[in-house]
């Protein structure tokens, strides 16, 4: 239980460390069997590297690329000044690696996968069921909210990219520096071009930033969905051609990381002054691993890999040039006929199927099932900063008292819902994400657990003896499974007392109330948590700031909440930001200022030429550059 | 014939006229989307200043005006999710369900009415009791499960058809079938017993006692007769299948106007709901028309807008 | 007997008027009718007394018991017949509490959408005038106005509730009745009776009631029986696309519709209440069709 933190971060980083390795061994050897057959693995050094090295080295070079691997990034990250800690990390890693049996294990399944990376199929393509569509394809805008990991997470590539902890590392379009807190330095790095073949200028991210936080000149209107992330930036010039100089308005040690995040577009500004918003929605021109083809809304939307993506796959870092030459993504909403083309062969991956469907698919061994740790924190927030019981005009709400709260807390089993309804693979959470925060090692000894009696023990002791009413809302159908649990939630709440009416909602109808503060009643909070790495804990709080804080508790400890994210927000001071943010959870979870649910594990089947394996500790959807297709 | 039809449609222009009326308001009250979809940070200035250019903190009454406005010079505004011109998001997805509406009702067509006919000259016998089966269970069967049935057998045990999308005409036969199987089970009840009435009718069996040949009795009195009642059920169908082919739409991943509404009211997109549904009631006011010239044709007895 | 005594709104009072003759001679196919009663009766009592009779609480969650197969599967047990969905709640019983709210949605809607279409339809016919226009043009706008859109819009407004799934058929489901009532006034209203009524000197509320009402009364009966499934099938339609009853409400269209994803794997969950709702939906159509046959003097003589 107490290693229930670091467990899951620890055989993540030994996997994708290996995974690396293993990648430029046994891909590096692919790509040299491929040269002749013209394939586009430009990286020749590496290709001759890997033909040195015959098989029974490959070991050994594997550890060794790999401890080279995490030298080069914490180098970085020092010389950065201002990256977090990964000395944890490292310390789990060397930990990890005297865990034998577990490491061994996993060092099997790699070779194991090496050796199938010789059969990957560079030719191949294949085609994704989706559920949901954006209405238009321009990642910068909010009204592109939802469905975007059927196209614009890999259509858009960010400035930087990212290590597997989700930290930003300088390469890709650019590189960087920072002038102290003051400002960020980018510097293009040369040969990036976007789809179109025009090169990547600094005026370029200059245009995008002023794009995305309402400076740009052509429309200063623009509907922007990153403003939260980009609210460090403050006035940006070009040095020189190629040089762009980033004020940091207000100091975040996450200036760099948010131009890194999965999806962060950087926008080509001749093209876009030229065809304007509605024709970039409708054709988007970016620098990420697929290009955009053609589009039928509500239909399909058709790509092929970007073979002159700067990222080879021996990179360290991703994205990197994609496995698969085409894409296309079918827009199918119903569960069971996405199950259904998926078996009748009409499609090769069916993404977000229930666990009920997707475990027994696996199950016959003719299909994949990619377990995707979605960076969804899921917890219900309660309606702390209203005084009055609004279902009991005059009398106090329930909500501010905190055995109210913890008597909730109580009352749901989480490990029930996640072992019976979920795929077993979720864990508890007890803040946003258990990637996000600093995490204090002795929490999971004070958690919540099931306890119904001692809830209804706290309600009676709160003068709730009648219960407590509550409406309980959702946003119906955005989660797997999620009238399912919703249901069993309130059941669980009833059970101790509290009568609840559950209310699933419209989504226009939830963002407009959650906008102008107009939720009284509980909710499950519907947005994911940001990025994952410890360093980007300030984005999620400023973005979320415009609905209500993501860190909600009451008056007492509100002051001391606001110091410790103020604090933290520009602590360049590893180990102490982690202090900081500790006492921030700390605080939170005791207070039991939410319902605390679990982190979303989502589930998606796929025929099984298809392999992918998660190359983020929580990746924003199905990495479509990782998708390896194998030969028949 | 021409004096008849002018009051006619000058009265569907009305019905059109209410129809979008209604949206109007309907699609006012749920509210605009641009408070959900504003920028994070967006402020409560920015957020006005959206709605003042978009017009939505006008008046009611003279955003009304505008619309109508907009309306008679076949301007209907941009949706406001993709900034295209509203008609622009429905015009591509319109034929696709123009496609499914007529294909099924050809097969409303060509499964009820000639069972149904069938099934009344032979009442009583085997075929009748099939079709009278058939019609109950095709009645009786919620057409998201239907669909979901027929993915499920013909797509994924005996893999003939596609499950989903539109594209050959292969794609097409599925969602049709389900889409009509409603409309035909009810055709094939209806016309058999709209064919036993007239059959029991005196004028048939005064036919049938001047000698006339049975089957050129049928055809000649009781089918003409019983299509009189048939007609407006029919014709109701049809207008209704534009309408109708929403769960159709969402079922089998059909990129039509049904789901195009369905989304843009939980999207708030109103500009696009008022375009969708001014469609389906054009569509459906324009059948209504055409019946009511057929009933000219069918049963003289009736002046159709004669003295209305 | 005069077909006058048979109400329009009360097929089964048809039934009732006809007592004597039912004495005299058993109707034909009487065996089926039985059927088709019991199987009616069954349906209204486990409605009006399904808090009674259901052998566990329909709301009853056990995660541990979930999707339990149905006594006949291997790992099926007696406790829960039909098995259990995917909260663990009992089918057999959901089944029995969800005949409630069927039972709800047809006595309301059906009478509702029957008395108004038809009074509508018969003025409309039979006076035309100023009213005859005006109400057919209400009837296009009802049925050119996409019900299940509007629907779509008032649960984007209120959310989703039974209340408003009731109002919303009634308003859409009078119009076809309004409109067939008309159609065959405007043939009946030269017909050589009902001239022959106005002649003598009948008021028009003795010749709508008198004459011209028993004589649409079958066309409507039949599209009363046709709306049982309609009603059950819409709102089970509106369930599917979370339009329909609200998320404290068991109903046979939402268990359908919940059912829907696991259909492959656990038919049953849709099976149930789909064959359910099918039963209903037939026995509604053969009872119409029977009392069509029954009630119509001259088509009892046809072979």
């Amino acid at each position: 239980m107490t290693r229930h933190w670091t467990r899951l971060r620890r055989s993540r980083l030994s996997r994708r460390s290996l995974l690396k390795a293993s990648a430029r061994a046994g891909v590096g050897a692919a790509g040299l069997a491929l040269v002749g057959c013209g394939d586009d693995d430009d990286d020749q050094q590496s290709v001759a590297q890997a033909q040195q090295q015959d098989q029974d080295q490959q070991q050994a070079a594997q550890q060794q690329d790999q401890q080279q691997a995490m030298q080069q990034q914490a180098q970085q990250q020092q010389q950065a000044m201002q990256q977090q800690d990964d000395q944890a990390e490292q310390q789990a890693m060397q930990q990890e690696q005297q865990e034998q049996s577990a490491a061994e294990a996993q060092a099997q399944q790699e070779e194991e996968q090496a050796v199938a990376d010789d059969n990957i199929d560079y030719n191949a393509t294949a085609i994704g069921a989706y559920g949901a569509f954006p209405q238009i394809l321009d990642q910068g805008s909010a009204l592109a909210r939802g469905g975007q990991s059927a196209s614009n997470n890999y259509h858009f590539g960010a400035v930087f990219p990212l290590d597997p902890f989700g930290s930003a590392v300088p390469g890709g379009l650019a590189e960087w520096e920072f002038v102290g807190a003051e400002a960020l330095i980018v510097r293009m790095n040369e040969g990036r071009t976007f789809h179109n073949g025009d090169a990547v200028t600094a005026e370029d991210i200059k245009f995008t930033i002023d794009r995305l936080t309402g400076k740009a000149e052509y429309n200063p209107e623009y509907n922007s969905a990153w403003t939260g992330e980009l609210s460090w930036t403050g006035d940006n010039e070009l040095v020189d051609e190629n040089t762009l100089r980033i004020e940091q308005g207000a100091p975040s040690v996450d200036a760099a990381n948010s131009l890194a995040l999965g999806g962060f577009p950087v926008f080509p500004k001749n093209y876009l002054e030229e065809v304007g918003d509605d024709g970039y929605g409708q054709f988007p021109v970016a620098t990420g691993s697929f290009k955009f083809v053609e589009w039928s809304p509500d239909e399909y939307i058709k790509s092929v890999r970007n073979d002159d993506y700067f990222n080879d796959r021996e990179y360290a870092y991703a994205p990197r040039l994609p496995y698969l030459a085409g894409f296309e993504a079918r827009l199918i909403p119903e569960i069971g006929a996405r199950v259904s083309a998926l078996e009748a062969g009409e499609v090769d991956l069916a993404n977000s199927i229930p666990p009920d469907l997707a475990v027994p698919l696996g199950e016959t061994g003719d299909y994949n099932v990619f377990y995707h740790p979605a960076q969804r924190g899921l917890h219900i927030k309660l309606p702390m900063t209203i005084e009055e019981d609004p279902y009991n005009p005059g009398q106090p709400n329930p909500w501010r008292d905190r055995r109210v709260r913890i008597a909730a807390n109580l009352a749901v089993d989480v490990d029930a819902i996640t072992q019976n309804i979920m795929t077993g693979r979720e864990n508890y959470t007890y803040t946003l994400s258990s990637g996000q925060f600093g995490f204090p090692e002795e929490l999971p000894e004070q958690r919540w657990g099931y306890d119904p009696e001692e809830a209804k023990r706290l309600l009676a002791e709160a003068g709730y003896e009648d219960g407590v009413e509550t409406d309980l809302i959702y946003l119906a159908g955005l989660y797997t499974n999620d009238q399912l649990f919703m249901e069993a939630i309130a059941e669980m709440l009833r059970e101790v007392g509290f009568i609840v009416n559950l209310i699933p909602e419209d989504i226009s109808k939830f963002l407009g109330e959650a906008r102008n503060k107009e939720l009284t009643a509980p909710y499950l909070f519907p947005q994911s948590a940001g990025f994952t790495s410890i360093g980007s804990m300030a984005i999620s709080v400023d973005s979320a700031a415009t609905y209500e804080h993501r860190v909600e508790v009451l008056s007492d400890e509100r002051a001391e909440v606001d110091r410790l994210i103020a604090e933290a927000k520009t602590e360049f001071d590893t180990e102490r930001r982690k202090e900081l943010l500790s006492d921030l959870v700390r605080i939170h979870y005791l207070e039991a200022s939410w319902i605390f649910l679990f982190e979303l594990v989502q589930t998606h089947v796929a025929a099984s030429r298809l392999h992918w394996d998660p190359y983020f500790l929580q990746p924003p959807s199905v990495e479509l550059w990782n998708l390896r297709s194998m030969k028949t | 014939m021409a004096s008849h039809l002018i009051p006619r449609v000058l009265q569907s222009i009305a019905v059109v006229f209410v129809v979008i009326t209604l949206v109007f308001i309907g699609s006012r009250l749920i509210g605009d989307p641009i408070e959900a979809y504003a920028a994070r940070n967006a402020t409560q200035e920015a957020i006005d200043a959206q709605r003042d250019r978009l017009g939505l903190s006008d008046p009611m009454i003279v955003q009304y005006g505008n619309f109508l406005l907009g309306v008679v010079q076949l301007d209907f505004g941009d949706s406001i999710f993709s900034e295209r011109p509203a008609w622009d998001e429905v015009a591509p997805r319109l034929w696709a369900t123009v496609q499914l509406s007529l294909a099924a009702f050809v097969l409303i067509l060509v499964i009820g009415v000639p069972i149904g006919v069938l099934a009344a000259i032979r009442r009583g016998s085997i075929p009748d009791l099939i079709a009278r089966m058939l019609a109950l269970v095709g009645q009786a069967m919620p057409n998201f499960w239907l669909g979901l049935l027929l993915i499920f057998v013909f797509s994924v045990q005996l893999g003939w058809l596609p499950t989903s999308g539109r594209g050959g005409f292969e794609n097409l036969i599925m969602p049709a079938l389900t889409l009509a199987g409603f409309g035909a089970a009810a055709a094939m009840r209806l016309t058999r017993s709209g064919m036993l009435e007239v059959l029991s009718n005196d004028y048939i069996r005064t036919a049938q006692a001047k000698g006339l040949a049975n089957r050129t009795v049928i055809v000649r009195h009781a089918l003409r007769n019983a299509l009189l009642g048939l007609v407006t059920v029919l014709g109701i169908m049809l207008a209704q299948l534009l309408a109708g082919s929403i769960i159709v739409e969402v079922v089998f991943a059909w990129p039509g106007v049904g789901r195009l509404i369905f989304r843009s009211i939980s999207l708030r997109d109103f500009p696009v709901i008022q375009v969708g549904v001014l469609v389906i009631a054009l569509w459906f006011v324009v059948i209504n028309i055409l019946i009511d010239i057929s009933y000219n044709f069918l049963d003289p007895r009736i002046r159709v807008g004669g003295d209305a | 007997m005069s077909s006058q005594d048979i109400p329009a709104t009360e097929p089964l009072g048809g039934l009732l008027a006809r007592r004597r003759s039912l004495v005299r001679r058993l109707p034909r196919g009487w065996p089926l009718l039985s059927v088709y009663l019991l199987i009616i009766g069954v349906f209204v009592v486990c409605g009006i007394f399904a808090d009674w009779i259901v052998p566990h609480d329909p709301t009853d969650q056990s995660l541990v018991n979930r999707l339990q197969d149905p006594i006949w599967q291997e790992g099926g047990t007696s406790e829960h017949l039909l098995g259990t969905d995917g909260l663990g709640r009992d089918t057999f019983s959901r089944l029995i509490k969800g005949s409630q709210t069927s039972l709800l949605v047809i006595v309301t809607i059906i009478p509702g959408s029957l008395v108004l279409g038809t009074a509508i339809g018969l003025v409309a016919g039979w006076r035309r005038g100023l009213f005859d226009p005006f109400a057919m043009r209400l009837v296009e706008v009802q049925l050119a106005f996409p019900a299940f859109l509007f629907a779509l819009l008032i649960a984007a407004m209120l959310g989703p509730s039974l209340r408003n799934v009731v109002v919303i058929l009634i308003l859409f489901l009078w119009a076809p009745y309004a409109r067939l009532v008309r159609a065959e006034v405007l043939s009946l209203r030269e017909r050589e009776f009902v001239v022959a009524a106005r002649t003598l000197g009948a008021n028009d509320l003795r010749i709508m009631t008198q004459h011209l009402l028993p004589n649409v009364v079958n066309s409507v009966v039949i599209l009363a029986t046709l709306n049982v499934s309609t009603v059950i099938i819409a709102e089970a339609s509106l369930s599917f696309l979370g339009a329909g009853a609200g998320p404290e409400t068991i109903s046979w269209g939402k268990m359908v519709a919940e059912g829907r994803d696991l259909l492959k794997i656990r038919f049953w969950l849709t099976g149930f209440p789909g064959i359910t709702i099918m039963v209903l939906a037939l026995v509604g159509n053969l009872l119409g069709d029977w009392l069509r046959d029954y009630l119509d003097p001259q088509l009892r003589n046809v072979q």
